[in-house]
């Protein structure tokens, strides 16, 4: 029996939520949540079903004429590819829904709070997803506008509205960048569909596809946060509630990630990428180097983990960078890993801020003794963060390198980015020492940490071992999902 | 045979693991009691696999895509075997006075054995880079004493750090191999490493050796060391103190054909050696506070067999590893009891292990190596015996002068002699010497000041707050800087719309408003000027005229 009918369900049965939600306007925030749930559930659940026939067909694919005579189609394809980075998304989101259940925000308007939630989701899910570059676009953009109403609406202090705005300017300049590709792809070619321009998109001039490639990488490194176009993450990150935060982090930057592999990767042969090659890892280093020293500048302990996003980010564009099965495959598993690690991190932040009312680092220390359990999910996640075997961002981290030696680019340029990973070491043990070691601050600690918090940050944390533990199967997923890259990678 | 290898081989890793866990249960008394049987049952064991001669195992495992092998050879097996042995000693040395060992540190003491063998028995490089990893953070965990302690969580810092920076570049030189040999076999790597090209070796070598370096706490990373030292004890000081430099030993030996490979090479390591001996004497000759007993002795013969790396035949290599292994717990041993006879003792056993190498292998060694080595084994023992006299240069001189030129009748054979003694002994070859020892002494506190406490004690700190500036400034120049552009970039923006809106938008629409209200007005003006004036009812007649004249027309 074949579900490959289901597959448009992994965005229909968020959209079903979100209108269940808008018409019961008296739902309290549990009831939100389990609608909520229960439609993310659903949509992970539903690619699970389809794994099977992913593994017989090697992609499914569903089509609906939208616009028939602009050839624009609602047309989802889901691959190998896609659903690393679908069940990523998903499962964030799904985990920041049940630990918003321990949050304060979203106690009032809770219906429109798990709304925006799901369409955010659907948002991320529908551009996974999207195999129309039109539909691409329009999920593309109500991610960003799901997720700036989230900021705006439920965001902390005054602030919020300034830096809403700026997130919103910033990271649509680098959708507008991504339009003028899409768009210029879809003059050319008179369609709108991913697999036919896949085809024919390397007939395309020199110099067009090297336009094109470079607005493609600068549009979803902004996305990425690579510096310096990370300038909209940290405020973000900050003001954001925290399950918002948390998908933000975890989720919504692998975004670009995506956005790279699945156009300019996919769609222009290697030799009009080895152009990038070289500027894409430096790029990569600096970013990487950049956002750990300001993690380890940084005293907001919600800021901290913000700028590590930045960091990491530049792992996963030096690993693209490279152009090898390797680097590459290195990347995708990070990005895997990243969000796993990174939900942790945000979580964990967010149960010290809740117990200690206080953001600066300097003022808040010794919670190991009081919290044992919140303590070894942080070492966890901060080991987990340095690259520690048998952790899982080790395994990632150690394939990227091994995609810089091999890229043959620069062995110099990837020494310095393996020794440049001890700063990711120094600014996480500053983190975890500071926060866990010492006499016991701020006065008037809360007592207990708030189960609704602990359980999810409990779970994640077990998820980021056994990942670790097991790399098998996300392996075999990447190195299946990057076949299709620029014709195969050698 | 095989069969039996791999069950002795699957104990000797799952054992500790096991104990360890059942350890927590038990009270601390036992807990050593345990750990002590737990170490002489490994002792036998890998007694027993050592019989079973070199294997090499592929076991059904596999780690990213490549297969999981485990190779046994002598070597790997005599170093590990010396490093456990210590362990028995360690033990019962333990100061349980000092620091009980708890539940938590004999598991992990457990751990970092059952990995610190995957190292040594390892056949997949990547796997032993793992094992490596974990026990180097033991090690760091080892000097944690509580949650409380923010001291010790630097101390962990700190060695974790350093350990972390040797084995990050022993990950750049494997995974730099890799790429050319595209496998992780550690055996197939290093054979086709001595094939590669000499600027590739070159970098691989690089990567290798400083990882050696690193973790045998040789100067300048000794710090890691000296800090694991004081913050730990007896068997929980064996995982920093044995198991970590015999794993970098054992890195040295597997990575001989390499050194072997290369003229440049081979002379690049012996220097390293001999500069690392005179490096770290002059450090503590100037200040014996720069080592502890132990990270000297440990820095001083990691150095000895640097050299003999180079040119030492690796089967007497590992032999050298071995006694040098037993030879760091004797002066581990000597660091606490202060005894002056037991340091003699443990003068004598250096030279005896120095001499023994270079007697067996004197065959295939260059004379010049000889020479060298015998010299700088004297110096060392030398250095050994007066450090523990707390006899210093400056002493000796004094003595010397109040023996030789004290007022005395002399006869002229004795008045001849003691001018040769002092002209000749004492200006020239005496204080000749105490020149040459006052330059040593000027330059070793120049590098002491400018290098040791300059670069790497303070220059650590300095370097971290560089860094916190820099991180700093960067942040506030260039992040502020960033969101001061953006900001301003915003202002200005919303300013040119704001202008263009009010000129386009607000201003059209409000001049229209007004136009609008005054031709209001004027109509509302007119209208109310024409219904002030007083209704003309003659002007009724004009249409009623019309109308008569319009009828008589149609009737016309």
């Amino acid at each position: 029996m074949s579900f490959d009918i289901l597959l448009p369900g992994i965005t229909l049965i968020p959209i079903l939520g979100v209108v269940i939600l808008l018409l019961w306007q008296r739902a309290t925030k549990n009831q939100a949540a389990v609608i909520g749930i229960l439609s993310e559930g659903f949509a992970l659940f539903i690619p699970i079903l389809l794994l099977p026939s992913i593994r017989n067909k090697g992609e499914i694919i569903f089509s609906l004429r939208w616009i028939p005579n602009m050839s624009i189609s609602f047309s989802l394809a889901l691959n190998w590819l896609s659903l690393v980075f679908l069940l990523t998304e998903v499962l964030v989101t799904l985990a920041a829904m049940i630990y918003s259940l321990g949050e304060e925000t979203g106690e009032k308007n809770s219906n429109y709070y798990y709304a925006l939630l799901l369409l955010f989701s659907l948002g991320m899910s529908g551009t996974t997803l999207a195999n129309d570059v039109f539909l691409f676009y329009v999920f593309w953009e109500l991610m960003l506008i799901a997720s700036v109403l989230l900021i705006l609406l439920w965001g902390h202090g005054e602030i919020r509205f300034k830096v809403a705005l700026k997130y919103f300017i910033i990271t649509h300049l680098g959708s507008l960048m991504v339009l003028v590709c899409l768009v210029t792809l879809y003059i050319n070619f008179g369609t709108a569909n991913l697999t036919e321009l896949t085809q024919q998109a390397s007939s395309l001039a020199q110099n067009v596809q090297v336009f094109l490639t470079l607005f493609f990488i600068i549009g979803f490194s902004v996305k990425m946060a690579i510096f310096p176009l990370h300038i909209w993450l940290p405020d973000a990150h900050t003001v954001a509630p925290m399950p918002v935060t948390i998908i933000l982090a975890a989720a919504m930057l692998s975004m670009g990630t995506y956005g790279i592999l699945r156009f300019p990767f996919t769609l222009f042969p290697v030799e009009t990428l080895q152009n990038f090659a070289i500027w894409m890892m430096i790029a990569g280093l600096i970013s990487e180097v950049y956002g750990a020293l300001m993690a380890l500048a940084e005293k907001d302990v919600k800021r901290i983990i913000a700028y590590s996003s930045v960091s990491q980010m530049g792992y996963i564009l030096f690993g693209l960078g490279t152009l090898t099965a390797s680097g590459m495959q290195g990347s995708v598993m990070h990005v895997v890993y990243h969000a796993i690690v990174k939900a942790l991190l945000f979580m964990v932040v967010g149960i010290v801020i809740s117990l200690a009312r206080e953001r600066d680092i300097e003022k808040i220390s010794g919670l190991g003794k009081k919290f044992p359990a919140l303590c070894v999910c942080a070492a966890i996640g901060v080991l987990g963060i340095s690259g520690m075997p048998p952790l899982g961002i080790f395994n990632s981290e150690w394939m990227i390198f091994a995609g810089g030696f091999e890229s043959n680019i620069s062995t110099a340029l990837t020494v310095i980015t393996l020794i440049g990973s001890i700063l990711t070491v120094i600014y996480a043990l500053r983190f975890f020492g500071s926060i866990f070691f010492g006499e016991t601050k701020p006065e008037g600690l809360a007592i207990k940490s708030p189960r609704a918090l602990i359980i999810p940050t409990i779970a994640v944390t077990a998820f980021l071992v056994i990942e670790g533990l097991m790399p098998g199967p996300l392996m075999a997923w990447t190195i299946k999902g990057l076949a299709g890259i620029f014709g195969g990678v050698n | 045979m095989v069969d039996g290898s791999v069950f002795l081989i699957a104990l000797i890793f799952s054992l500790p693991i096991l104990v360890g866990f059942g350890l927590a249960f038990v009270d601390a008394v036992m807990r050593k009691k345990f750990l002590l049987y737990l170490a002489l049952s490994l002792l036998f064991s890998i007694f027993w696999v050592y019989r079973f001669g070199e294997l090499e195992i592929i076991t059904p495992l596999s780690f990213m895509v490549e297969e999981i092998s485990i190779s046994i050879s002598n070597a790997s097996l005599l170093i590990f075997f010396a490093s456990l042995l210590s362990l028995i000693g360690m033990i019962f040395l333990h100061d349980d006075a000092k620091h009980q060992i708890s539940g938590i540190t004999a598991l992990l003491l457990c751990v970092s054995i059952s990995f610190g063998f995957i190292a040594f028995i390892s056949g997949q490089f990547m796997i032993r880079y793992i094992a490596l990893d974990i026990v180097g953070l033991i090690a760091a965990l080892m000097v944690l004493k509580s949650l409380k302690d923010q001291v010790t969580f630097r101390s962990f810092t700190l060695i974790f750090v350093i350990l972390r920076f040797g084995d990050l570049s022993l990950l750049a030189s494997i995974l730099l191999l890799k790429s050319y040999t595209g496998t992780l076999n550690i055996t197939d790597m290093l054979n086709t490493a001595v094939t590669l090209p000499l600027n590739v070796r070159l970098w691989v070598f690089a990567g290798f050796f400083l990882a050696v370096l690193v973790k045998t706490a040789v100067w300048p990373f000794v710090l890691w060391m000296r800090h694991a030292h004081k913050g730990s004890n007896g068997a929980t000081f064996w995982v920093s103190g044995m198991l970590m430099p015999s794993l970098g030993y054992y890195l040295l030996y597997r990575i001989q054909p390499l050194i072997d490979s290369s003229g440049q090479i081979k002379t690049f390591v012996v220097l390293i050696g001999g500069g690392l001996i005179l490096m770290t004497l002059l450090l503590d000759f100037l200040d014996h506070h720069s080592f502890d007993y132990f990270s000297l002795m440990g820095g001083l013969s990691g150095s000895f067999l640097f050299a003999a790396s180079a040119f030492g035949p690796k089967d007497h290599l590992k032999y050298l590893i071995a006694a040098l292994l037993l030879y760091r717990f004797m002066y581990y041993l000597q660091g606490k009891l202060f005894s002056s006879g037991f340091n003699k003792f443990v003068t004598l056993m250096f030279l005896i292990i120095n001499t023994a190498f270079v007697v067996v292998s004197s065959d295939q060694l260059p004379l010049a190596f000889i020479f060298g080595w015998a010299t700088f084994s004297l110096l060392v023992a030398v250095w050994g015996f007066l450090r523990d006299q707390r006899l210093r240069l400056g002493d000796v001189r004094v003595r010397v002068i109040k023996t030789y030129l004290g007022d005395k009748s002399l006869h002229w054979i004795e008045k001849g002699a003691l001018w040769i003694n002092k002209n000749l002994e004492i200006a020239i070859f005496t204080n000749g010497i105490y020149t040459l020892g006052r330059a040593f002494n000027d330059s070793a506190r120049w590098i002491n000041e400018k290098i040791e406490i300059g670069i790497f004690t303070n220059g650590f700190y300095r370097l971290s707050d560089v860094l916190e500036g820099s991180a700093g400034w960067l942040s506030d120049k260039v992040e502020q800087g960033m969101e001061r552009f953006w900001s301003w970039s915003g202002n200005t923006l919303m300013k040119i719309s704001e202008g263009t809106f009010v000129k386009f938008e607000v201003e059209p629409s409000q001049k229209s408003e007004i136009l609008l209200d005054n031709a209001l007005n004027s109509l509302d003006k007119y209208e109310q000027n024409v219904l002030r004036k007083n209704l003309r009812l003659d002007l009724v007649w004009i249409p009623l005229f019309l109308l008569i004249i319009f009828v008589l027309i149609l009737v016309v």
